[in-house]
């Protein structure tokens, strides 16, 4: 499986604990698949990942999409900009 | 910023900067086509939800900011005018009540497309942009924002 750098921001940093993490995650992964595989590695966090979004190097994913080594994913919480 | 007139091409500015916006940051965008420039400030308020509010924090994911900016403009020119000229600018890091967050200004021909796109952005902005807001209030607390 690939491993992909996992990024979050802001609110949800802090409370997953960190800012970024290396995941292995399948080579093709939908947002609630991928949204799931880390609710498993933070079971504390599954409410807050499940309004989350998903961009993976820098485009947010509707559908499945490939993930590749070395993928930049972030996880996308409201955001609250302007 | 640099006209680009003598070329023709309307311009296209989408950029994420440090502190709060400049405040000339829409200067010069209109074309000698456009008959109308329509621009829309977001300002640091002092208040949230009856709470004194001392002053703000935002956080970016700045590669993919950057990123949702050139494409919100696209989106709004293709469906607004194809012709208009944008220049999009959001602050990060930390502001104080009357600080300029967001500044959006769009040149258009007509003053209904530049303020329908000006409009849309906004929104899009609101919705899309990987930004996110800590309030720090009067009270010597501080919260993220869930979403606006």
């Amino acid at each position: 499986m690939p491993s992909a750098t996992v990024l979050y921001f802001a609110g949800l940093r802090e409370r997953v604990g960190c800012a970024s993490e290396e995941v292995e995650l399948p080579a093709r992964a939908t947002p609630a698949a991928i949204l799931a595989a880390l609710s498993d590695r933070h079971p504390a966090c599954g409410e807050a990942f499940a309004c989350c979004r998903i961009a993976v190097d820098c485009d947010f994913i509707v559908g499945e999409v490939d993930i590749r080594d070395g993928a930049e994913v972030a996880v996308i919480h409201p955001v609250s900009g302007g | 910023m640099t006209s680009l007139e003598a070329a023709g091409a309307p311009l296209r500015d989408a950029r994420i900067v440090a502190g709060p916006v400049p405040g000339d940051s829409g200067a010069g965008i209109a074309l000698a086509s456009h008959g109308a420039v329509a621009s829309f400030l977001g300002i640091v308020r002092d208040h949230s939800k009856g709470r004194a509010v001392a002053g703000l924090r935002y956080e970016c994911y700045r590669p993919m900011a950057e990123k949702v900016l050139v494409q919100l403009i696209a989106e709004t020119a293709g469906r607004f005018d194809p012709g208009m000229a944008a220049a999009v600018a959001h602050g990060t890091g930390e502001m104080v009540p009357g600080q300029a967050a967001l500044s959006i200004h769009v040149a258009s021909a007509h003053r209904a497309a530049a303020f329908d796109a000006c409009r849309h952005l906004i929104e899009r902005i609101k919705h899309d942009l990987p930004v996110w807001k800590l309030e720090r209030y009067a009270d010597g607390t501080q919260a993220w924002l869930k979403g606006s």
